[in-house]
């Protein structure tokens, strides 16, 4: 008869030799920047002051599995100069463009500001009625009252959870996306309450193509892109009518992101080339509200046209754990890119990072 | 005969702890229709996502029929398994594995008391889709293939109403469907049924054995009801799967499954 203890272990040993192996989830690949013919000028940490030793804690940090799980690589910039870099995966991660997921929010904001200086926009107080007559027509009148000041805070009040909107943008197919997002029920008033989604910055994104003629994509490569000399990028245009995804399309090199950062740091300039104003970059980086979002101790981070306005600067965030961090006292930027459809993995929230960098600021 | 027939079923139950499964009761003269249940031990891995391995315990439908056509056998079936799989921190993926098949084996040795031979080509459709919820909220990861392979299959009698049948199966040419290195769009239909049966398997590519790797072994035992009526039967076996590319980057699917089915003579 058969030995049924025998069976059940072949049987075991079967299965468990059918298990594949692993390889280490992140690799130490180095933190010194090489130079690049991209513009950026190399420095140690120690010639602009900082700690590498407070950076050594931090790369140890980066390089455990169960800390900052997502995480792909970092780099800090300081006075102006690339000072430490490093990448956990694979080094072509600093040659391949990245999902910065709603870090696009933020150079939507950017965008909006390069226009806003070119006089596209009278004032904030234009309201969706006039920007978009057409599409409004049979529609709630409480709907064409939404400013763009109420879209760039996150309180336009339409409801359009995150959680649908790129299945229903993107991937279903509409024949009118304007009309489509403008549809979408009211959850509040306009003005009245903070709701985090992609709906707002998209309409942002309609209100600069319906009064420039152009996308937003096409924008933001003449008036932000050229002059920092980025170049390869990608920047998600929807199918159905070709408007620029302006809530989370936006793919990017992490030291260009951290140009943009740069760029705040130094008032609207890159290299001497005025690309914005500071009097925007003011006015996009004032605290107006309470996100959704919090800090370690449970306080709401303030928000303001699309930038998290934190203790020591500002900051961009997209989903995984993108980040854009701005000290403008110690002149220094922060860029983290990461795996950019995770949610939950350690370091993917704003309050992680910035626990991390600590030491830093 | 009392002796002749335990020592037989001892060596069918080792056989079917040793080999691999799926069914065909059919001789070359018969026809039949089987129906099986599986379940099974996956181990998965995508480096276009992460180099970790996913492994767990499979569940999976089959049907298949086996007839004689000619000189030779003909060979279809469908199959569908799902996976509840983890990696080595517990973060769970599912995974789901469909397949089409249709193979012509001319029978090449015909042997009542002994091992026979066929050998023949056939056409498969099949798709290992992978969805590590914890990496990649938003896209699939799979392995799309359609090829021609070329199938081999042996049986012997063991006693009375058993017998004993292996086939291995392995592609030759055909086209490969992966996901791009790089996800531009924000999410894949993951919602949708239509997803795992036609998105996942745009973009193909045209190889051969030497680019990416189809490999199927099983071992059936099996045995009919009513011996000498044929009209019914049912088999138990042992199979392992193997699947592996290196476009984009590696990939690899490993599996080992037990089948149990029943069949019905035509």
């Amino acid at each position: 008869m058969v030995n049924v203890p025998r069976f059940a272990a072949i049987c075991l040993g079967l299965l468990l030799s059918s298990c594949l192996f692993d390889e280490p989830l992140k690799h130490d690949l180095g933190v010194v920047p090489e130079p690049l013919a991209d513009g950026w000028s190399i420095a140690t940490p120690e010639s602009v002051g900082l700690s590498a030793e407070a950076l050594s804690r931090i790369h140890t940090v980066l390089l455990r599995e169960d800390r900052f799980v997502g995480t792909l690589g970092m780099l800090v910039v300081k006075d102006g100069k690339l000072v430490w870099e490093t990448y956990l995966r694979s080094r072509a991660d600093r040659d391949q463009y990245h999902h910065v997921q709603s870090v696009t929010k933020s150079v939507t904001a950017l965008v909006f500001g390069a226009a806003q200086d070119r006089g596209y926009f009278s004032d904030l107080s234009q309201n969706t009625g006039q920007l978009f007559a057409d599409e409004m027509s049979g529609l709630e009148p409480i709907k064409a009252t939404i400013t763009l000041q109420q879209l760039l805070t996150m309180t336009s009040g339409l409801d359009f959870d995150n959680l649908d909107f790129d299945l229903e943008m993107y991937t279903f197919h509409h024949s009118d996306p304007l009309r489509y997002i403008l549809e979408k029920p009211m959850y509040a008033a306009p003005g009245v309450r903070f709701y985090y989604r992609n709906a707002d910055p998209q309409l942002i994104s309609y209100a600069l193509q319906r009064v420039t003629g152009q996308s937003e994509r096409a924008l933001a490569e003449r008036w932000l892109f050229e002059p920092l000399g980025i170049v390869d990028y990608y920047w998600q245009a929807d199918q159905d009518d070709g408007s620029t995804v302006a809530g989370n399309g936006l793919h990017l090199k992490a030291r260009d992101l951290a140009k943009l950062g740069q760029l705040l740091l130094d008032h609207g300039q890159w290299h001497g080339r005025s690309v914005i104003s500071q009097t925007w970059l003011d006015e996009m980086t004032e605290a107006r509200l309470a996100s959704d979002f919090h800090d370690l101790d449970g306080q709401p981070i303030p928000y303001g046209f699309y930038w998290y306005v934190v203790p020591s600067g500002f900051a961009a965030w997209g989903n995984g754990g993108q980040y854009l961090f701005v000290d403008p006292a110690r002149q220094m930027v922060i860029v983290q890119i990461a795996l950019p459809d995770t949610a939950g993995l350690d370091g993917s929230t704003l309050a992680e990072f910035l626990d991390l960098v600590r030491e830093l600021l | 005969m009392g002796r002749v027939v335990r020592s037989s079923g001892a060596a069918i139950a080792l056989s079917a702890s040793l080999l691999a499964p799926c069914a065909a009761w059919a001789t070359p003269e018969g026809r039949t229709l089987s129906a099986g249940v599986d379940v099974g031990f996956r181990s998965a891995r995508d480096d276009l996502i992460v180099p970790l391995a996913s492994s767990g315990p499979t569940l999976g439908l089959s049907e298949r029929f086996l007839g004689a056509l000619g000189p030779g056998l003909l060979d279809t079936g469908i199959r569908f398994q799902f996976g509840a799989l983890f990696d080595r921190s517990g973060h769970p993926a599912a995974s789901i594995f469909h397949a089409l098949r249709l193979a012509y084996l001319p029978v090449a040795v015909s042997r009542p008391r002994a091992w026979s031979f066929a050998l023949g080509p056939a056409l498969v459709w099949e798709t290992d889709v992978l969805w590590l919820r914890t990496w990649d909220d938003a896209h699939a990861y799979w392995l799309g293939r359609r090829y021609l392979g070329l199938s081999a299959r042996a049986w012997r009698p063991l006693a009375p109403s058993w017998r004993l049948e292996l086939m291995a199966e392995l592609n030759l040419l055909g086209f490969e469907a992966r996901p791009p290195a790089y996800r531009l769009q924000n999410e894949d239909a993951l919602t949708q049924v239509a997803f795992y049966f036609a998105d996942v398997n745009r973009a193909q590519r045209f190889g051969s054995v030497f680019d990416w790797q189809a490999l199927r072994i099983e071992a059936d035992v099996c045995r009919t009801l009513a011996p000498g009526s044929r009209k019914r039967g049912k088999s138990l076996g042992l199979e392992a799967r193997l699947a592996h590319t290196d476009a984009p980057l590696a990939a690899f699917v490993f599996e080992l499954n037990l089948r149990y089915a029943y069949a019905w003579d035509l």
